[in-house]
């Protein structure tokens, strides 16, 4: 196994014996680079926040930017989506056309899995692919939020966890992928999602032992040991 | 100053004899108004305060209300800057126009008047009406202004250098444009206690300059102003001046009345503090800045005006012409940034035409000793600085659209040029009127979906409408160009509601920190629900500090030119204290003295860092743009920057390499392809860019029922903007965003002045340690910016640092696979 460079867009990690790619975009690859897995896309959470004030699908024209850029870069042939892809399922049914097209177009010649999540428990009609409650790929089981009984092999999304790391320079914050080695929470990949702290205890308590985060700043991901996590600011 | 020689035709008897009766003369430039009005003229009135000049800009909408054939319908509208000044001068009327038994209704209306009272002078209006510039928009937009406002002879235009120049003036200038169709004989009266150069303020009264007569009065006696010194040790840096708090004291107890003024609020409540730790005879000295509650503000001024205080510690929030009771002395502590606003506050002193205006100011730290002389100096020879004079934002242009199609349809020829006549618009290019006029219609290319941008809809008349009636609502409730940043009420237990604070200072808050607000120690404690911040009084805790963003006054350029060109003359040191002429001596000796004719850049290698200190004197924003864009070249040149700060004076820049030239970075290229790039990734460029959205009305300032925070404002508007510059760089927000960043917070036009002039005029020293001169700037390395490159740098440092840690249990054999259940 490798061992990625520091300050690189990508790094490579050992779950559940699989070898995983976590993306500094938040999306990480499984399968050997065949599955692409996004979690809480929270499509459409401007327009649900909204009703008063008009923010026109700007945070889902930017989800969609950055979700095309990850599938043009990694190529996979199944896409899976671990729940909260639509912050209101209301919302989704009446999504705007060119946005529907733009997701219809990204699902073409693939596999597409949609884990229906808390905020969306009724998928689209419109939406391509299939839907379900969770999904095994090898050794690993996605589901929308953790399950304090499995063993191991668990990828899940939910939380949104985020992370503080101290520098030299001064202290940064940003969202994470947080695992040990046998499970791991994905990074809200939505472009309008806030965050919980990695220290909070209902995502700590997942991580009784040693565990590491994998932290997005600016293109780049970075590996630090959950304890070098500091609580967020208010 | 006697007034024999003035046609008496112009000045009714019944007037001379209430002059009389005051015992006041009438003055030359009181006459001059009226005469100017008499040849049917606007007039730009420059007189200093405590003139006559308000009285000179109604003297003729009294003389000719005073005639008994005088109409009973709106006559003269006064726009000032402050409600609280157009409350003033309701009252100041009042005097005269009950004294001469005069048959004239004057009342103010603005944001604060009663609804019920609003309606009455909607149905009757008065003849005089003392308002603000965004009322004055607000009744142009109903439907019956027309039939309202056909009948104005007058607008006067109080502190107009205060409402030029800025994004109210612009919509001021817009609500201009628009009366001057609806009463084409009317005349606009500027007043102006300070202006160098009347012509650019003239296109402001009418389009026809040559129709604008400027009429100045005597200038009164010279004020008497000194700078505190003693030869003592000054400090090197910071703004609080504690270092004169005593000689404040005293000079506040050897005079009857005394006002304080400081820059920024944080000043004012650590002077207010300092001050009554010294105040064992309990003399009454009050506080008054923009954050304390109206109640507690009023309550100030009412001591203020019955006499009650001794002294009282204030920032901008009392700067303009309110008028109280005798001051005997004014003080300005720090130096004062500008000479137009120190001489208005001097102006507060020996508030009458014949008495001197009496003033001291303390300058905080070392280079503010060079401030407060060249301010002097300025005052002397008669130099005042200007307002700005900007192209109109396109954002207000919008708002103002909006607001005129609730009046009436419109046809966008007609309102394109009148528009035009609008001082800050009249280079507005038809181009740029019909974006903004599509942007208001279909809401531009990248809004075009969104149905609720549609605002005004183009009939088949060819006339625009608003689209809607709720587009009207909408409007009213976010009319104005005045976007708060988020604030918080804050409570404190057993004093009640003490005013409003700034979120994202209490965001720096936990439970348990101290502060200081309205003179008092608190104790934050919690928050009550999500708008109301609780505190305690403290005991006896050293408080944590308000930390103040904002609100630091640029240095203007003519004090600037000044500054450096008294450093550079030996002849003239005797007048600094002895600690300052030292400092210059050894700087000469150890390096070189910044000259107007050199741009003197110093290297230095301190604590394993190597600095650059470039004393461009151009003041603190250009020095941080300068900082922002240069730290981008030398880590392109491979030099490593670390981080940098900026004053008023200086740039220092450290790095982990030395610099060992510095024309090349210098060069004012840098104003190209690095600013562009630097500008869009700025967090300043997405704030810019809230205010302009909400002025524009893309975002809402508030909704009925509805309270979002500023963040999430904050958000939502980061998002549209990042979309749009991607998607339609050319919209007219985007480009009014840039163009107020280049205008407001970055002052890239004196920055481009200062580059081109030194251009090949750089002297370069380069020092084994640190100079005098760069000794100030030494001591504000605490509070760097750091540099996006130097964060990278430091997160794959702390990586590299821990990544066996993190490895340990992750790497090696793989793990034992688990089922996933």
């Amino acid at each position: 196994m490798t061992v990625s460079s520091s300050a690189d867009n990508r790094l490579v990690f050992n779950l559940n014996g699989e070898e995983v790619i976590a993306n500094a975009d938040g999306s990480a690859l499984f399968d050997d680079g065949g599955l692409l897995a996004f979690s809480d896309l929270h499509l459409e959470k401007g327009r649900a926040l909204s009703r008063t004030t008009p923010i026109p699908g700007y945070d889902t024209m930017a989800t969609l930017d950055a979700l095309e850029a990850a599938i043009r870069r990694d190529n996979p042939r199944k896409l899976l989506f671990l729940g909260d892809s639509f912050h209101r399922s209301h919302l989704a049914e009446s999504l705007d056309d060119d946005h529907r097209r733009r997701i219809n177009t990204l699902a073409e010649g693939r596999d597409v899995i949609w884990l229906v999540g808390n905020h969306d428990p009724a998928l689209p009609s419109w939406l391509p692919g299939q839907a379900a409650d969770d999904y095994l790929s090898r050794t690993i089981r996605f589901r929308h939020i953790a399950s304090p009984d499995a063993m191991g092999g668990e990828v899940s999304g939910h939380y949104h966890p985020k992370a503080r790391i101290k520098t030299r320079a001064r202290a940064i914050s940003g969202r994470c992928f947080i695992h040990d080695g046998r499970r791991m929470i994905m990074p809200a990949f939505g472009a309008y999602t806030g965050g919980l702290s990695v220290l909070d205890p209902s995502i700590g308590r997942f991580f009784p032992g040693k565990a590491e985060i994998l932290f997005c700043h600016a293109c780049r991901i970075y590996r630090y040991p959950y304890s070098h996590a500091s609580q967020l600011e208010r | 100053m006697p007034d024999l020689f003035h046609d008496s035709s112009l000045i009714p008897a019944s007037f001379e004899a209430w002059f009389e009766t005051r015992g006041w003369m009438i003055h030359p430039h009181q006459v001059a108004m009226v005469e100017a009005d008499r040849d049917g003229r606007s007039a730009l009135l420059v007189a200093p305060t405590g003139t006559g000049k308000t009285m000179a800009g109604f003297l003729p909408s009294l003389i000719e209300l005073s005639a008994p054939d005088a109409e009973d319908s709106l006559h003269t509208i006064y726009i000032s800057p402050l409600k609280a000044l157009a409350v003033d001068i309701e009252r100041n009327l009042a005097i005269p126009i009950r004294e001469m038994g005069l048959d004239i209704r004057a009342e103010t209306r603005t944001g604060d008047t009663p609804q019920a009272k609003r309606k009455r002078q909607r149905e009757n209006p008065p003849q005089v009406l003392m308002t603000t510039p965004e009322s004055l928009e607000m009744m142009l937009t109903w439907p019956d202004a027309a039939t309202i406002f056909k009948g104005v002879r007058r607008v006067v235009l109080d502190e107009l250098h205060a409402l030029a120049g800025n994004k109210r003036g612009d919509l001021l200038s817009l609500s201009l444009s628009r009366l001057r169709r609806l009463a084409p004989g009317m005349r606009v009266v500027g007043l102006s206690a300070t202006v160098a150069n009347p012509d650019a303020l003239r296109g402001w009264l009418n389009p026809d300059v040559e129709q604008v007569a400027v009429i100045r009065a005597s200038a009164g006696i010279e004020p008497e102003i000194s700078v505190l010194t003693r030869d003592a040790e000054l400090p090197w840096s910071g703004h609080s001046a504690s270092w004169a708090v005593e000689d404040i004291f005293r000079l506040i107890e050897a005079n009857r009345t005394t006002l304080v003024f400081v820059n920024t609020r944080a000043q004012a409540e650590i002077l207010f503090q300092s001050l009554w730790r010294i105040n064992d005879s309990n003399l009454p000295i009050g506080i008054h800045h923009g954050s304390l509650s109206t109640e507690q503000r009023r309550k100030v001024e009412n001591h203020m005006a019955k006499g009650a205080l001794r002294s009282v510690v204030a920032t901008a929030s009392l700067d303009l012409g309110i008028d109280w009771a005798d001051i005997d002395l004014v003080i300005q502590v720090g130096a004062p940034k500008g000479t137009a606003r120190l001489l208005q506050r001097i102006g507060r002193s020996g508030h009458r035409y014949d008495l001197i205006s009496r003033a001291v100011l303390v300058p905080a730290n070392r280079f503010e000793v060079f401030e407060c002389h060249a301010a002097i100096a300025d005052i002397r020879s008669g130099l005042l600085d200007d307002p700005p004079d900007y192209p109109g934002g396109l954002d207000v242009l919008a708002q103002h659209v909006v607001g005129m199609a609730i009046a009436d349809p419109f046809r966008a020829d007609d309102l394109y040029q009148e528009v035009c006549t609008a001082y800050p618009y009249r280079h507005l290019s038809r181009a740029d009127f019909d974006a903004v006029l599509e942007f208001v219609t279909t809401g531009g290319y990248a809004l075009k979906a969104y149905e609720r941008y549609h605002k005004l809809a183009e009939g088949r008349d060819g006339f625009y409408r608003i689209a809607h009636r709720s587009v009207a609502l909408q409007w009213r409730l976010n009319a104005g160009t005045i976007v708060e940043t988020q604030t918080l009420t804050l409570a404190v237990r057993g004093l009640g509601k003490l005013g409003k604070i700034e979120e994202y200072f209490v965001q720096s808050l936990v439970p348990g920190d101290t502060f200081i607000f309205a003179g008092r120690v608190l104790q934050f404690t919690g928050m009550r629900g999500t708008m109301t911040v609780e505190a305690i009084l403290a005991t006896g805790a050293e408080p944590k500090v308000p930390a103040y963003a904002g609100g630091r006054l640029p240095l203007t350029t003519n004090l600037a030119e000044r500054i450096r060109a008294m450093i550079a003359d030996r002849e003239a040191w005797h007048q600094y204290p002895e600690p300052v002429r030292q400092w210059l001596s050894i700087q000469e000796w150890k390096s070189s003295l910044p000259s107007p004719e050199r741009l003197l850049v110093e290297t230095f290698p301190r604590a394993n860092k190597h600095f650059l200190v470039i004393y461009g004197f151009e003041g603190r924003n250009a020095h941080q743009t300068l900082g922002m864009l240069l730290t981008r070249r030398m880590e392109r040149a491979g030099l490593r920057p670390i981080g940098f700060v900026a004053t008023d004076y200086a740039l220092a820049v450290w790095g982990l390499r030395a610099v060992t030239s510095v024309d090349d970075l210098l060069d004012p290229d840098m104003l190209g392809d690095d600013l562009e790039e630097w500008m869009q990734e700025s967090t300043m460029m997405k704030r810019s860019f809230r205010v302009v959205a909400t002025i524009a009305g893309l975002i809402e300032k508030t909704h009925p029922g509805v309270s979002k925070t500023g963040r999430q404002m904050t958000m939502n508007s980061d998002l549209i903007y990042d979309v749009l510059l991607r998607h339609q760089p050319d919209h007219i927000l985007i480009r009014a965003t840039r163009d107020d960043a280049a205008r407001g917070l970055t002052d890239i036009r004196r920055l481009a002045d200062m580059l081109a002039r030194f251009q090949g005029r750089i002297e370069f020293r380069p020092l084994e340690r640190v100079s005098p001169l760069a000794m100030p700037l030494m001591l504000e390395v605490g509070r760097e910016s750091v540099t996006a490159s130097a964060v990278e740098d430091s997160l794959a440092e702390l990586e590299a640092e821990l990544i066996d840690e993190a490895l340990d249990g992750f790497t090696g054999a793989p793990l034992q696979a688990s089922l996933p259940l």
